[in-house]
């Protein structure tokens, strides 16, 4: 079940090369990435309509795809243009062709609708190429449902206790509550954290034994996360009564992440984190501990997730932490119940 | 399908050792076992009832075993009695626990209604721990349902095929048909094997051109313990008895092996065993032991050969042979006790 009428993130702009077919699943369908001559980004349905073979074991010729089947060629619309020896063209053989945009470092797909697809709605995203940060891409694949992920990513009080060994923060993660706002499409969770300076920064920042960070992060449809967390030396969530602060913090870094369903069972999670661009050389040490972080994650996700598979009927129970996974859930189960009945209503005519 | 209300050997006790936490699947359900700071062993539903992830990967506190995604803190009865930063813990918030007993050298655990789990039910077990006979405790596990290796202890006409090479005992074992007894919660298998030669695995122990009457008497009782002592005799001993157990002699040498079978899932097996001598011939628990994991290789070889065929074809039915009147007989019984239970849960 998935929300469709959204940009997915297919990958970094940057895994797909200038030349060449990159074969794909995503939301259990088979697609082909190619560029065109100009480098834009094609995705069609990776199967020929003709006897289902994938394109992706095709070649590109000019703008074109053409199955090494039997050599039908369709164009970056999906619409066969030649098939060999066979003059007429019916218009039923075309494969289905998604809208595709390459912006802030990501390829965004539209996997519903195509009349639908508004650029409007493509996700605030900041990525690697943002000036504000300086951050290098990383990426992993999850043996895992991305609802598990994306509730992973809305309550972060498991931080005290999947990232002890990384991040190292203390208990004040899973023992206060954050400050949850809805937002059109997505919440947003914000808190200050009161703390020992975490272990993984203490040798970055030894003016600061003790900090208090502000934690402020949009969680998007369909499963986009940007954090922004400032730094500020111990009694600052006092002196800003709370709220978010408006003086410039000690120090400042950004994480976005991003998680994608390639299929039912298995997500592609995009991720960067690094410091404000002010501070200089310190992009992969961020990079290396978010690899760390984020492997944390992925052994205890993969872990639930086949501990879910062996327990047909058990219902997750709540906590009080819950707030945030528990309103996203609601938020696309509200989505995707929309889209099933549209889908279901008869065509009007236009 | 399993008989649940039922003691299962979830391992040697040895096994579980001080500050163990150790994930295992019984039955298909997914269980952790921990040994807290007071030594008790614990079996707990590995499956924190917050967000599904395994407690397996948490760490015990005291007796206590803390979920490592948001830490939830159970104890060892399955209440959870922390929630980080929630002063609340809402009773509905709590893992199912499995009623558990050491005994024999065995920890058993039961996996149906707590509230029937009798410990007088614990299987009479002979293991390592006892003190007429010298035994090393053995592990395998077998990819096979747990069935077809209870068919293969209830009826030993296989020894003389698939152990021709290891117990080497002779065609005797595929030409006499013990007798069967019914017990409450199993089978009583006996029978003389008669002016028998020394087997394979005893050559250079015994005179080679020895002859003996052998008494072999087993119970194999629900949900799959195997006890079976091998009492040896002169020559005519068997017709002295008029073919029945021998009462009051005195054997001249004597053998003992337990066994048990625990189903981790309907696909995976675990299976436990220990044979020995008795203690007046000291010194050959390692050569028994070495023994018997040949023999059970062997077992277990073509175990899991038969479960892959089966699988290939599911609608392909067994057909018996005068020698299976044990494997019936006790299927029949575990039937009879699968459907009781399923009676009693429909109720």
């Amino acid at each position: 079940m998935y929300v469709y009428n959204c940009w997915y993130a297919a990958g970094w702009a940057h895994d797909f090369p200038a030349e060449g077919l990159r074969a794909q699943e995503l939301l259990d369908v088979p697609l082909v990435f190619y560029r065109k001559a100009d480098g834009g980004l094609v995705a069609l349905e990776d199967r020929c309509s003709h006897r289902l073979a994938p394109l992706s074991a095709g070649q590109i010729e000019g703008d074109d795809l053409r199955c090494l089947y039997h050599g039908l060629k369709f164009d970056p619309s999906g619409r066969c243009v030649e098939i060999p020896g066979q003059p007429q063209i019916p218009a039923s053989a075309r494969v289905r062709s998604y809208p595709v945009v390459e912006r802030h470092s990501v390829a965004w797909i539209w996997m519903g609708d195509a009349a639908k697809a508004d650029e409007a709605l493509i996700p605030p995203f900041r990525g690697v190429a943002d000036p504000a940060y300086d951050m290098l891409p990383g990426q992993m694949e999850y043996d895992a449902h991305y609802m598990l992920i994306n509730d992973n990513l809305l309550d972060l009080s498991h931080v005290a206790y999947v990232h002890r060994n990384s991040f190292g923060s203390g208990s004040d993660f899973a023992e206060k509550r954050p400050k949850i706002t809805r937002m059109e499409r997505g919440l947003r969770v914000q808190r200050w954290v009161s703390q020992p300076t975490p272990k993984y920064i203490a040798e970055k920042l030894p003016q600061l034994s003790h900090v208090d960070t502000w934690i402020s992060y949009d969680f998007l449809l369909p499963g986009v996360f940007l954090m922004d967390a400032k730094f500020f030396e111990p009694g600052a969530a006092e002196r800003f009564a709370h709220g978010a602060p408006t003086d410039e913090p000690a120090h400042d870094e950004f994480t976005c992440q991003v998680v994608t369903p390639l299929s039912k069972g298995r997500t592609r999670y995009l991720f960067a984190y690094g410091p404000w661009s002010r501070v200089k050389g310190l992009a992969e040490f961020y990079r290396d501990v978010s690899y760390m972080a984020f492997g944390e994650d992925k052994v205890m996700i993969e872990a639930q997730q086949r501990v879910i598979d062996r327990s047909p009927g058990v219902a997750m129970q709540p906590t009080s932490f819950d707030a945030a996974p528990s309103q996203f859930r609601w938020l696309v189960d509200k989505l995707i119940a929309a889209e099933q009945q549209q889908a279901a209503q008869p065509a009007t005519a236009a | 399908m399993f008989v649940r209300n039922a003691w299962y050997a979830a391992g040697w006790t040895t096994d579980f050792g001080p500050g163990c936490l150790e994930a295992r699947s019984l039955l298909g359900e997914p269980v952790v076992f921990y040994r807290g700071q007071s030594g008790r062993l614990t079996a707990l539903e590995d499956r924190c009832s917050h967000r599904l992830a395994p407690l397996s990967y948490g760490r015990i506190e005291g007796d206590d075993l803390r979920c490592p995604y948001h830490g939830l803190r159970f104890d060892a009865d399955g209440r959870c009695v922390e929630v980080p930063g929630q002063p609340q813990v809402p009773p509905s918030l709590r893992v199912r626990q499995y009623p558990l007993v050491e005994r024999h050298g065995v920890a058993w655990i039961w996996m149906g209604d707590a509230a029937k789990a009798d410990e007088a039910l614990v299987p009479p077990f002979v293991g390592p721990e006892s003190t007429d006979f010298e035994m090393l405790p053995g592990r395998m596990d077998y990819e096979a349902h747990y069935q077809l290796i209870n068919d293969n202890l209830l009826d030993l006409s296989h020894v003389s095929y698939v152990h021709a090479e290891s117990f080497g005992a002779g065609p005797a074992f595929a030409e006499t048909r013990p007798q069967i007894t019914r017990l409450e919660r199993g089978i009583r298998v006996q029978r003389w094997l008669r002016n028998n030669g020394v087997p394979k695995y005893m050559e250079g122990k015994m005179p080679a051109d020895a002859r003996f009457d052998v008494f072999m008497g087993y119970d194999f009782l629900v949900p799959g313990v195997f006890l079976m002592r091998t009492d040896v005799f002169a020559v005519g001993t068997a017709d002295q008895c008029g073919g029945k157990a021998p009462e009051g002699l005195e054997p001249l040498h004597q053998e003992f092996t337990c066994q048990a079978v625990t189903p981790l899932t309907d696909r995976t097996t675990c299976y436990l065993f220990a044979s020995g001598a008795w203690k007046r011939l000291p010194g050959l628990a390692e050569f028994y032991r070495d023994v018997a994991y040949q023999a059970f290789a062997e077992d277990k070889r073509m175990i899991e050969a038969q479960q892959r065929v089966i699988d290939i074809d599911p609608t392909r039915k067994m057909q018996a042979t005068s020698f299976d009147a044990a494997p019936s007989q006790y299927r029949w019984l575990v039937d009879k006790l699968m459907a009781a239970e399923q009676a009693a849960a429909a109720a």
